[in-house]
């Protein structure tokens, strides 16, 4: 969430998250996926704007892609997915990380400055959980009670309100005590596909605290037994579980773990995207092109899963790199 | 110059030295400007604000485009119409053909004329605006969906191209492979044609479908049909796809309902909701039934609707808004409804869903014949059947413009899809408009009034203004945040205003070190230079969290503390007079280190036994409403009533009476009389309070219910809330009005200090009877100082509340203020957009609201100084 | 002698602080001798003693800081008499006034030794409520004081502080009061408006009315005429000479026809110390030192 320059947080944030995950790191990306070459000739500065779900994975990204090219700088600001746009409108920005696509009169105004869409580059796969607290015993929710849960408008087909988990079913100490509501700020792009899938479409409750980063989501989760709240799978920690969902009444709960993203029967997966401002028919500018390219190869997906994200399989990154004429 | 002998010796010069002069003017000057300056500054900032704010309510231009005619066919009337996005083509298609053609919009040339579906030609034919998918179904059974929408290609390599393309200007088209080409800004060439593509031919096996309605739902497309014999169907096509394999798996599944078609007839209308959950069937007469299709293998009929609720007309046509769940009602009248679902609490039909009337947009001129939904927003077209052609934005209840093409009915209608063009189709040919639509949703109405918006139960004030998805309706009501700031002020001000200013007396009244009292004014002001940010922070995390584990003791501290002082302070009196005497100076840290700790120790002991005697053992369920009775919240209002009913029983009858009688008591006997005096009063404030309580709740009222206004204050418990919020708000204002207090207090001239204590009167009755007076319009604007920082005090409350936009006085849950929110959404709003602009007149409101109350203030602040001036 | 020949000569106490207004006349005697720092009993009219003494003053000091104002003052004050103090400026009347109601404690760096009583009761005793003795004594100041409230209000103060409330008692102390301190006729219409309109002798009355008001032991008085002007002064004079039976009043005044005017006895202190102290009629036709003479025949002061 925070504009990162400084080069030691950025090597003391990837050991962090690299030593436990290091185990995991290579099991999950797609063989396929080539490793990193770097060439030579690059140097010059990159800037990305965009989503905080994404700061951690951009920061990755640009630590292993730095240690190939020392000279280059990378600045990385992480408000939002809905600072994307103007950024990259106004050419603030070189990336806009967003994890959720872009929408109409975004896509408008950069193509009344550009005269061409955007492009968007499906970079990582994200299950958004919802979280409660260690303790909470709950074991499934279908959709249409996180709806109830999170909405006032439950526009999934739940009969009633949801307040207390005595509601859900939950019984012993937490069955009186209310549903304590956690959720993203409307700058997010955790927020609008939350929204969009989660509550098909409708409207949050007004009592939905808004936290300025998904992992202050989990903090208050953490920090109070009645909590629960969503954010991306990346951002658990030990004080939270992530609770099994079920597309309705009638199917089975799915948990929140990597297989289930892949086969698409965890219905809150989703891809993260980058976008970029290119030309069609024009070459991209070498410095953007390694990055990209870095991005789609095996270490840059050793990132992902690095950072708690899944990795693209070889054939999406080949698609994503043809939208950008890069072979 | 008299020569005379001069006093000093030295002597006096007459003239003014040039410099002093000079330095005079230039002072002058720079003073005036810097004056006049400021107001500029001020005046240029609220000339700003408005200007942005101002175009919000400029009303939308539609201006004259195209006409065209378009060559007949033979295959009469289209029945829909969609326009690209550049404004240069637009696709249309007739039912009784089963054919689509494109044209160019300002000649009207037939760019392509496309047999869809092989000559058969359709019984019936829908189109989904929302995915772009259009649906026919065939005699013999076979169910046909074909995506149709428009697909840009970028021409690269312009040397095989024929000149005519090359050689196209900036701006300019021509036509090319059924498509349009047109030269964008940076000079590419984009090449607009229609696409056509088919989904696999669907089976159903029914063959005397009459009406058709489809929807696109994320696992996949959504049919709901309806059969000449009456038989409802509906059918979902799952699609997913491994994104490890790439391999796609369909199934279907789907149920059916037999519907009685004696009464009316077929009906002449099938639409299915945008989440597939709700099918609507209607007839002519007005007659709507309402298929509740959520479990699609089972539908059932949810209720039954009279959309003409008796009036002598018929339907003539219907369609949906964008979402496609709000549905749109025309009639041969020209007036034309807008319907939604709501959930009352009494519903009578089948799944707790009721279809309500929601928006009547008025008398038309003649019938209406075909609707257009804006992609975009609740943009509405409507065409007549003499040819005129209105435009509306639903939520507001606003005409936005009307139009005329012609005498002849229009036959189909359509709003491109960047909400900048309305096309409409007429037996004469195309007639397309430019539109500017402006700020729709913003009007005063729905700014500042309550707003009844799809989905909700009732007109409500709801601020929820962005998110991630297009057919989202912002929702700006401004109610909700100047609430909050009004909240946040109120709390703020009741926790730190007393502190600020009792402080302000302790240390000029009765404060005799005067070393001390040099010292404590900076370390206040120290506590002005702790960042907000920090004091959001640890209200968020640390006190939050504390005051959570501990709510009742908290409360107990607010009476037990001053309680204990006070105690102490009687106490103290029954010491023999000379170790009073010798220990009144250091009766300040006497209190700090016994009173205050005792203070707390008895809240902390004090907590659990109130939680079990007033909130049923638990103090957030109590809150909740879940246990208990609403006494112990009254309890807690009426105490502080009963306290000063009871303090003033005592001035005007029982004081007097004790006087009498005890005139002759030595001091510890009159000390004695004092203390229980105290406890008795203080166990009659608590009998008083708890008598009170119990009579209210016996009437029926609950203090955690209705009762306007004091019913509020105690609701469900949410760990940031106000008490903690106001608490450190508090914290923050309390340098700036003791600073301005003390100030003000000091200033009092010491002749009447002197003169009140050498008439026998004690330090506090000389503050309260002459210097506070004296001092009313210091003080005045030192509680107005602090108001106007509580009021655009940002960090502490978006760091320490969860910014819900709530409208409750419920001390116990938080609150969005205007600072806080356009902290948070200015960053993300798109330029000169409608939410932009909206953020500015919160801006604006801000603005105002603390110049009024500076005004007001300075206003009452002169007659204040009227009265003192003469001191 | 040509007084303008002695101008420079600087007449300082022997502490350093030099007092420019001084000059002394007589080249011999007590006065130099003060002046340099010698201590010398004060010459008291014995007939004081066979009075009733309703205040004390016994060997009292008083210093500001490092330098000392007052050394070793004893005075005694009669009942239902006018005394006065005269001296010239800066020899320390005010300060002794102000120490009877311990008004000097409010300055931070007075300190004091020795003691004073009121009918026997101490004064500067450590366990002494200050409040309650201060009910005792009423104070008129030297520059007019009214509170910003109503005249009635101004009147009847030392009365609501004390918590008597009863509209007619206050009534009627007012009336009183204000006809105590002839101010009656010109206000009773006007008892609710402000006490700032009125004009300054009038404001004096009104604070020689608040300070009966509260039937004080002692009534003290700090050169309360000079601020006003000669009508108002000479109302004020018949005033003091009016309460004179009923109030003990003790008065600080540098005019010394005044003192001479309103008062029965006189004390005459010069830079801190009690020179003279007896019958005014005796001071002022004959007075027992020298300097006393020179004083009130105005050769210095």
């Amino acid at each position: 969430m925070q504009k990162t320059v400084k080069r030691i947080m950025m090597c003391t944030l990837a050991i962090m998250l690299a030593i436990p995950a290091l185990s995991h790191a290579s099991d999950l990306v797609d063989p396929a996926l080539k490793p990193y070459s770097p060439v030579s000739g690059i140097s010059g500065s990159l800037k990305s704007i965009g989503s905080d779900s994404m700061n951690n994975e951009m920061t990755l990204w640009a630590e292993g892609f730095l240690a190939h090219y020392p000279n280059v700088q990378i600045e990385i600001e992480g408000k939002g997915s809905s600072t994307a746009p103007p950024a990259l409108v106004s050419g603030t920005a070189h990336f806009g990380p967003m994890s959720r696509p872009m929408k109409g009169n975004e896509i408008d105004n950069f193509e009344k400055r550009y005269g061409y869409k955007p492009t968007d580059l499906a970079t990582s796969i994200d299950m958004l959980a919802v979280y409660v607290h260690k303790d909470n015993p709950i074991e499934c929710l279908t959709l249409q009670q996180v709806d109830a849960i999170f909405s006032k408008t439950r526009r999934g087909g739940h009969d009633s309100d949801l307040r207390t988990w005595g509601d859900v079913g939950v019984t012993g100490r937490l069955a009186n005590m209310p549903i304590s509501l956690y959720g993203r700020n409307a700058a997010s792009g955790t927020y609008g596909f939350f929204k969009d899938n989660a509550l098909f479409g409708g409207d949050f409750k007004d009592e939905v605290k808004e936290q300025p980063g998904s992992s202050s989501v989990v903090q208050g989760v953490a920090s109070e037994l009645a909590g629960i709240g969503y954010s991306g799978i990346g951002y658990m920690t030990a004080d939270v579980r992530a609770v099994p969902l079920a597309v309705s009444p009638n199917d089975q709960c799915v948990a929140a773990a990597p297989e289930n993203a892949y086969t698409g029967e965890y219905p809150l997966a989703r891809f993260l995207f980058v976008y970029v401002n290119h030309r069609p028919g024009s070459q991209i500018n070498p410095l953007r092109r390694e990055f990209i390219k870095y991005i789609f190869s095996r270490d840059g997906q050793e990132d992902v899963v690095r950072d708690g994200y899944y990795p693209v399989t070889q054939l999406i990154a080949k698609e994503q790199l043809e939208k950008m004429s890069i072979r | 110059m008299p020569d005379s002998k001069r006093f000093t010796g030295a002597g006096r010069r007459y003239k003014t030295k040039r410099r002093v002069k000079i330095a005079d003017w230039t002072a002058k000057t720079l003073i005036t400007f810097g004056g006049l300056g400021t107001i500029l500054a001020i005046t240029g900032v609220f000339v700003f604000l408005t200007s942005v704010v101002v175009p919000l309510f400029y009303p939308a231009e539609v201006n004259f485009l195209h006409e065209s005619e378009i060559s007949e066919n033979g295959q009469g009337q289209s029945t829909v119409l969609v326009a690209d996005e550049y404004r240069l083509s637009a696709w249309s298609a007739q039912k009784g053909a089963g054919r689509i053609r494109s044209f160019r919009m300002d000649t009207g040339q037939v760019l392509a004329d496309l047999d869809i579906f092989d000559g058969h030609a359709p019984q019936a034919l829908t189109y989904d605006a929302d995915s772009g998918m259009l649906g026919a179904a065939f005699a013999d059974g076979a169910i046909q969906l074909v995506n149709i929408g428009f697909k840009t290609a970028f021409l690269l390599d312009e040397t095989n191209l024929p000149k005519k393309i090359a050689g196209l200007e900036v701006g300019q088209t021509a036509v090319y492979e059924q498509g349009i080409v047109q030269r964008t800004p940076i000079g590419q060439l984009r090449h607009l044609r229609l696409e056509v593509n088919p989904l696999p031919v669907i089976d159903s096996g029914y063959t005397d479908i009459q009406q058709m309605a489809v929807s696109m739902l994320s696992s996949g497309p959504m049919v709901a049909t309806l059969s000449d014999d009456g038989m409802f169907r509906v059918q979902n096509i799952v699609t997913r796809r491994n994104l490890l394999t790439g391999q796609e798996t369909s199934t279907m599944s789907g149920g059916s309902l037999e519907l009685d078609l004696a009464d009316h007839g077929m009906p002449k209308f099938l639409g299915l909701s945008g989440r597939g959950d709700t099918a609507y069937l209607s007839w002519e007469d007005g007659h709507l039934l309402r298929v509740d299709t959520r479990n699609n293998q089972r539908p059932v009929v949810a209720e039954e609707v009279d959309l003409l609720s008796g009036k002598n007309a018929q339907i003539t046509a219907l369609s949906f808004l964008i979402g496609k769940t709000t549905l749109v009602a025309g009639d041969s009248q020209g007036q034309i409804r807008v319907w939604f679902r709501t959930q009352p609490e009494n519903a009578t039909s089948n799944d707790g869903n009721e279809l309500t009337m929601v928006h009547d947009l008025g008398p038309g001129p003649a019938a209406v014949t075909s609707f257009a939904a804006s992609m975009r927003s609740r943009l509405l077209g409507a065409g007549f059947a003499d040819g005129t052609v209105r435009l509306f934005h639903v939520t507001s209840n606003q005409t936005l413009a009307e139009q005329k093409t012609g005498d002849a009915a229009v036959s189909a209608l359509a709003i491109g899809p960047r909400d900048d063009l309305l096309a409409a189709i007429t037996p004469s040919g195309f007639t397309a408009w430019e539109m500017d639509r402006k700020h729709p949703a913003a009007t005063l109405h729905t700014l500042f009034g309550k707003v009844h918006y799809e989905g909700m139960n009732e007109p409500l004030h709801i601020w929820q203004s962005s998110s991630g998805t297009d057919d989202f309706e912002p929702k700006y009501s401004l109610v909700p945040l100047i609430f909050g700031t009004l909240k946040a002020t109120f709390y703020s001000m009741i926790f730190g205003v007393p502190l600020a200013l009792l402080a302000a007396v302790y240390t000029t009244e009765f404060l005799e070190n005067k070393a001390l009292r040099a010292r404590i004014k900076p370390l206040v002001e120290f506590m002005e230079s702790l960042p907000t940010v920090v004091l959001g922070f640890l209200a968020a995390l640390i006190f939050a969290s504390f005051v959570e584990g501990n709510i009742t003791s908290v409360l107990a501290a607010f009476v037990t503390v001053p309680v204990s002082f006070v105690a102490a302070a009687y106490l103290f009196q029954l010491m023999p007079v000379h170790s009073y005497v010798r220990l009144t100076r250091f009766r300040f840290y006497l209190l700090l280190i016994l009173a205050l700790p005792a203070g707390i120790w008895l809240a902390g002991v004090a907590g659990p036994v109130l939680e079990r005697l007033l909130f049923a053992g638990n103090i957030k369920a109590w809150l909740d409403g879940q246990i208990g009775t609403g006494t112990g919240g009254w309890f807690i209002m009426f105490l502080p009533v009963s306290a000063v009913t009871l303090v003033f029983l005592y001035g005007f009858k029982i004081n007097p009476w004790l006087r009498s009688k005890t005139a002759n008591y030595t001091r510890f006997q009159s000390g004695v009389v004092e203390f229980s005096k105290f406890l008795a009063g203080g166990a009659a404030a608590i009998a008083l309070a708890w008598l009170l309580a119990s009579l209210l709740t016996a009437i029926g009222f609950d203090s955690r219910g209705d009762f306007p206004v004091l019913g509020q204050v105690m609701g469900t418990y949410v760990q940031r809330n106000a008490l903690v919020v106001g608490f450190v708000m508090g914290f923050a204002i309390i340098p700036a009005v003791y600073t301005l207090a003390e100030d003000a207090l000091s200033s009092v001239p010491d002749h009447l200090r002197s003169g009140s204590l050498a008439a026998g009167a004690t330090p506090w009755q000389t503050a309260v009877k002459i210097i506070i007076p004296t001092a009313a319009s210091g003080l005045f604007s030192a509680v107005m100082l602090g108001l106007g920082r509580a009021v655009g005090e940002t960090m502490i409350v978006l760091m320490a509340t969860g910014n819900t936009p709530v409208m409750e006085w419920n001390i116990f849950n938080g609150f969005r203020t205007l600072s806080a929110n356009i902290a948070v959404e200015l960053p993300e709003a798109v330029i000169f957009g409608t939410h932009f602009r909206i953020l500015f007149l919160a801006a604006l409101c801000l603005f105002l609201l603390t110049f009024v109350i500076n005004t007001l203030a300075e206003v009452i602040r002169q007659r204040f100084r009227k009265r003192a001036f003469q001191l | 002698m040509d007084r303008q020949e002695d101008i420079s000569t600087i007449m300082t106490n022997g502490k350093g602080n030099p007092n420019p207004l001084f000059r002394a006349q007589s080249t011999d005697g007590r006065l130099q001798a003060i002046a340099e720092g010698k201590w010398f009993a004060p010459v008291v009219d014995q007939s004081i003693e066979k009075e009733e003494i309703v205040l004390a003053v016994k060997e009292f000091n008083l210093w500001y800081g490092d330098d000392q104002a007052l050394f070793d003052i004893s005075l005694k004050v009669p009942r239902g008499k006018v005394t006065a103090i005269i001296g010239p400026s800066g020899c320390g009347k005010s300060t002794l006034l102000r120490s009877v109601n311990r008004l000097n404690d409010l300055v931070d760096i007075v300190r004091t030794k020795g003691d004073m009583t009121l009918y026997g009761d101490s004064i500067y005793n450590k366990g002494v409520d200050v409040i309650e003795l201060r009910k005792r004594m009423g104070m008129v100041a030297q520059k007019p004081n009214p509170f910003p409230m109503s005249i009635y209000e101004n009147v009847i103060y030392p009365l609501r502080i004390d918590g008597i409330n009863d509209r007619r008692i206050l009534d009627e102390v007012c009336e009183k009061t204000l006809k105590g301190a002839a101010l009656w006729d010109e206000v009773k219409d006007r008892l609710q408006k402000s006490a700032l309109g009125l004009s300054g002798g009038q404001q004096q009355r009104l604070c020689v009315a608040r300070a009966i008001a509260s039937e004080p032991e002692i009534l003290l008085m700090d050169e309360p005429c000079s601020a006003l002007d000669p009508v108002a002064t000479a109302k004020i004079e018949d005033l003091i000479y009016q309460l004179r039976e009923d109030y003990t009043i003790l008065i600080v005044t540098h005019n010394m026809q005044q003192a001479a005017r309103v008062s029965d006895y006189t004390a005459f202190m010069y830079l801190g110390q009690l020179v003279e102290y007896g019958r005014t009629a005796s001071i002022f036709k004959k007075p027992q030192l020298q300097e006393t003479e020179d004083y009130i025949s105005g050769r210095f002061g």
